[in-house]
């Protein structure tokens, strides 16, 4: 955990300086994550806000500080996924611009990052984002929890509410579809470097 | 679409897409929160209390209106529509004896005249002497 279950203790009775705390420990990670889930830049500080409010209204209602990070990628899970289902659209439409966007302005910041890796990681990005298109938001979702945001399976249970088997049932399924998908696509190597 | 892979595929299909996915871990940028993340984080979280205060004010004023409203109905049909009250709430209580008693009824009124007629005795002054 990013901080000690006293601030979590804290905050949940309702101490403002504690949730601050909370916010700017957990706000880049919920950042991220939000931005891979529902890929509009613009839209992703505001989706970030919903879940730190949703997060304030809920916080009483948590009783074991343990499980707060699974709770808060749950609120993260639930708030982009309404975000979703308002946009009625799917996210790859302005992925690669967004993502174009971020990673200019991340290379104008260390300024070390050469156009071969920027196009490199554009492409990466296009291809997933062409892939993970091709299935269900549950699925993606789900998917982009447990391979890129890197959650185990205890956490997913917890986010997902539901048990061990059902939850492994679930990935397998989700898997399965994307992998057809991804025998049907056009692969390009993801170890060739700069090849678009 | 291919709709069966064997075994041997369906594991090299797994570990490229693995491949992939860790690929695009890495390529995907991390967001920088702006400068008014904190500040606009907090109006908005006491902007929606105040929404809150006001809307559950509202539904106490909704509730008490419709309460004050159903008061006023109940009392403007009581107005229109009377309870009809007993006829011996109209008379008096020696009609109601007279109604009861039937011929008793004569010797009550005599012995209320009788009474009435009747002088009360003088109560002398004090200090006066009997003659």
């Amino acid at each position: 955990m990013l901080v000690d279950i006293e601030t979590v203790e804290r905050a949940r009775e309702g101490d403002s300086a504690a949730f601050t705390v909370l916010v700017n420990a957990y706000r880049r990670r919920v950042l991220g994550t939000v931005s891979r889930l529902i890929g509009r830049p613009d839209d992703v500080e505001d989706v970030a806000q919903e879940v730190f409010m949703r997060l304030y209204d809920s916080l009483g209602q948590l009783r074991h500080p343990q499980i707060f990070e699974p709770w808060l990628y749950r609120l993260t899970t639930n708030a982009s996924l309404d975000y979703l289902r308002k946009r009625k659209r799917r996210p790859e439409s302005r992925m690669s611009d967004l993502s174009e966007q971020q990673v200019m302005a991340a290379d104008a910041r260390v300024g070390a990052e050469s156009d071969r890796d920027t196009r490199e990681k554009k492409r990466v990005r296009e291809f997933m984002n062409e892939l993970l298109g091709q299935v269900s938001e549950q699925d993606r979702i789900l998917l982009l929890l447990k391979e890129v945001e890197g959650l185990s399976l205890k956490e997913l249970e917890s986010v997902y509410d539901v048990n061990e088997n059902a939850l492994k049932v679930r990935l397998f399924r989700a898997r399965q579809r994307v992998l057809k998908a991804f025998a049907a696509l056009h692969e390009p190597d993801p170890r060739r470097k700069g090849a678009v | 679409m291919r709709e069966d892979f064997d075994s041997r595929e369906q594991s090299e299909l797994n570990a490229r897409l693995d491949e992939w996915f860790s690929a695009y871990r890495d390529a995907c940028p991390q967001p920088e929160p702006s400068a008014g993340f904190m500040p606009r984080l907090w109006a908005r979280i006491e902007g929606r209390q105040q929404l809150q205060a006001v809307v559950a004010w509202r539904r106490w004023a909704e509730a008490f209106l419709s309460l004050a409203a159903a008061a006023s109905l109940f009392l403007v049909l009581l107005q229109v529509f009377p309870q009809s009250t007993p006829s011996y709430y109209h008379s008096t209580y020696l009609d109601q004896l007279s109604e009861e008693y039937g011929p008793d009824h004569m010797l009550l009124q005599d012995v209320a005249l009788a009474d009435a007629q009747t002088p009360l005795p003088r109560i002398p002054a004090a200090g006066v002497e009997k003659q």
